[in-house]
């Protein structure tokens, strides 16, 4: 293989690898659309001199945070979908990532 | 290489892993769920053991680790852990396409499932037991499972094609790649190819060819690739 046949097969590989990845970010997204938005949190609310904590779903809308109160049955639902939202949008953020850098080596055009 | 070291066995012990940290520790778990019985490492990464031991020139691997699960055999249920729930103990998260391929992703790292497809069509995914796997079935993968090579790593053992089933495979599929990627794809099979040339052996080839099921047509497309 001579010198230039190897930067070659080294691009190439290179651009198959960012392809994948732009699928994988692709599946990753599909998977998102499915999960429920937001965290789990929990509000406080004093009402005749009492203070009740209730759970909520809290998440964004825009520019706006909002709060979704929910029964501790549907929170304990809620939670490994949740989880599994929070952990995909980690993958999603290293494949963006090794996305950009990768775009970064390949040669443009 | 020496030769004479290559017919002695085809068994091949690595001190220390080649692969990346995370896919050590894949692979380690793999084997204690007993899953290289029954199945083998393919995809890139066999060429890195290739390249590492027969000093092939050739030492790039994707993050998309591919596993064959041999469909045809029936695998006696362990009673262990089946394969999706090492993948979520090792952080790995199951997705699956519109067409029910399953993919588990940790990072920038892909595991796929691949079977032997008999014939011309067939469903886009099937559950292999007794690991509860959903493999995408693909033709021509028993080819990988003829006279497959042991890789002892650290303290654990996997199981990859033989540098000699891995290039007709690739020569074969060469042939007969779909899709937009189709050139590039089978740009890369050819040069792995050209790469696993230096160590293939003329007899060995000739085992896997009288073993395999499918006849001279493939292997005569694959010399149409060889020209290429």
């Amino acid at each position: 293989m001579s010198g230039n046949e190897k930067d070659e097969s080294v691009f190439s590989m290179l651009q198959s690898e960012r392809d994948r990845c732009v699928l994988v970010i692709e599946k990753i997204n599909s998977e998102l659309d499915k999960l429920p938005k937001g965290s789990l949190g929990q509000r406080k609310v004093k009402s005749h001199g009492k203070e009740y904590i209730y759970p909520c779903l809290r998440y964004r809308e825009g520019s706006e945070v909002k709060f979704k109160h929910l029964t501790p049955e549907k929170a304990e639902e809620l939670k490994p979908a949740l989880e599994r939202r929070k952990k995909l949008q980690a993958d999603l953020k290293a494949n963006k990532k090794r996305v950009a850098t990768l775009n970064a080596i390949l040669p443009t055009g | 290489m020496p030769s004479s070291q290559l017919d002695k066995s085809l068994n091949i012990t690595f001190k220390k892993s080649p692969f990346l940290q995370p896919v050590t520790d894949l692979l380690r778990e793999m084997d204690k769920a007993g899953f290289f019985s029954h199945g083998l490492l393919i995809g890139s990464w066999p060429m890195l053991v290739y390249s590492e031991y027969f000093t092939l020139p050739y030492g790039l691997a994707t993050n998309d680790i591919d596993f064959a699960v041999d469909n045809a055999v029936k695998v006696p249920a362990t009673g262990g852990e089946t394969i999706p729930q090492v993948m979520e103990r090792l952080g790995y998260t199951a997705v699956q396409d519109y067409s029910g391929i399953e993919t588990f992703l940790q990072g920038t790292f892909e595991v796929e499932f691949i079977t032997h497809r008999k014939g011309g069509s067939g469903p886009p995914a099937v559950v292999i037991p007794p690991w509860k796997v959903s493999a995408q079935p693909l033709p021509f993968i028993d080819l990988l499972f003829i006279r497959p090579m042991a890789v002892i790593l650290e303290d654990f053992c996997v199981r990859i094609p033989s540098p000699e089933a891995l290039m007709l495979h690739k020569l074969i599929i060469a042939q007969r790649r779909t899709g937009r990627d189709k050139e590039f794809k089978k740009e890369k099979d050819l040069q792995q190819c050209s790469v696993l040339a230096e160590a293939v052996r003329t007899e060995e080839i000739q085992q896997i060819v009288s073993k395999s099921r499918f006849g001279i047509s493939p292997f005569y497309h694959g010399n149409a690739a060889i020209a290429q």
